[in-house]
């Protein structure tokens, strides 16, 4: 990741519309350093910070975004389902339910939830 | 960066579906592909900040995030659309941070068309107004102004918002220079007001993108 990069990931860790806001609130709530998540999650610092720029998996499509996400940046699917779903928990705890905060005026709600959750 | 790591035009068109198909990786490739590059590319700008030129093609990025249909494949490359749309953030940018050391704000684009309504530029609620008008035309007018424009059309936009006064330059984008220089004036003069029309016919209540 080049230092640019480096800063858009940091700038996107205060925006819940992407999975570096979800993994941030995940670590940080178990005490996590950046290298001991990807650890966890079974890769690099480095790719942990390109996965952060995925759009957040969303509701509507929860199992086909984790999927692909997973199977792209080769992350342990288990861990990164975990990390999502405690991260989403955190944000709404926040306040941040439904609200692309920071970056975003407003992300686009995808249809009510159809997908069974993992 | 150089071009060449650019993504070829089967890529971009690829990677555009896949934003607007809503695929969670999509954004990741995108500013992976992008980012680098469009803050090289305002850096050649002068008086520039690095930091200036890295929120702004951010800024852009995000854009197209927000509205990936934004982007019209039919009008030009992304690589050339990223490219006025991240200049249109730097100039934000810099209005802003002119604002606040109580510096001249000059926008070119906009300061000509607040001229032809006789505002007067000492007057500081000129400056909101001037932020404003480039706040709007960022968000709002640059979709749907560059909808149906020829090529030709978009990069003598693209000389506007760089604020290029010589005719020269415009000529040689409109492929005109072989006619006689006042010939030439006309021209380029009649285009760029058919633009600004275009411009300030685009207000909010105008569709958006």
């Amino acid at each position: 990741m080049t230092k640019r990069l480096d800063h858009l990931a940091e700038r996107l860790e205060g925006d819940p519309y992407f999975l570096a806001c979800l993994l941030r609130s995940y670590a940080t709530s178990e005490g996590l350093s950046d290298a001991e998540l990807a650890v966890a999650l079974g890769c690099t610092v480095d790719t942990l910070k390109q996965a952060g720029l995925c759009r957040a998996p969303k509701e509507s499509s929860f199992t086909r975004d984790v999927d692909v996400i997973a199977q792209r940046f080769g992350l342990q699917r288990a861990v990164l389902v975990e990390a999502v779903r405690r991260g989403q928990v955190l944000e709404r705890l926040r306040g941040n339910q439904g609200r692309a905060a920071g970056t975003f005026m407003a992300a686009r709600d995808g249809t009510p939830a159809t997908e069974e959750e993992p | 960066m150089a071009d060449t790591s650019l993504p070829t035009r089967e890529q971009e068109l690829a990677l555009h579906r896949r934003l607007v198909e809503d695929d969670p990786t999509a954004t990741a490739d995108l500013f992976l592909a992008y980012l680098d590059y469009l803050a090289d590319y305002l850096a050649r700008c002068p008086g520039t900040t690095e930091d200036q030129c890295r929120d702004a093609a951010e800024d852009a990025l995000l854009a197209l995030v927000r509205v990936p249909t934004s982007y019209h494949a039919e009008k030009a490359t992304l690589a050339a659309y990223l490219q006025m749309s991240a200049k249109f953030d730097l100039k934000n940018l810099l209005q802003k941070e002119r604002k606040k050391t109580r510096k001249h704000v000059s926008v070119n684009l906009v300061e000509d068309s607040l001229a032809e309504r006789n505002y007067s530029q000492s007057d500081p609620s000129v400056i909101v107004a001037l932020r404003e008008e480039a706040d709007h035309a960022r968000t709002v007018l640059l979709p749907s102004v560059t909808r149906g424009l020829t090529d030709i059309e978009l990069r003598v936009l693209e000389l506007m918002f760089d604020g290029e006064k010589k005719t020269v330059a415009f000529a040689k984008v409109m492929a005109i220079e072989h006619l006689p220089k006042d010939e030439q004036e006309v021209r380029v003069l009649r285009l760029k007001n058919k633009l600004k029309k275009r411009l300030e016919r685009r207000r909010p209540h105008d569709e958006t993108p």
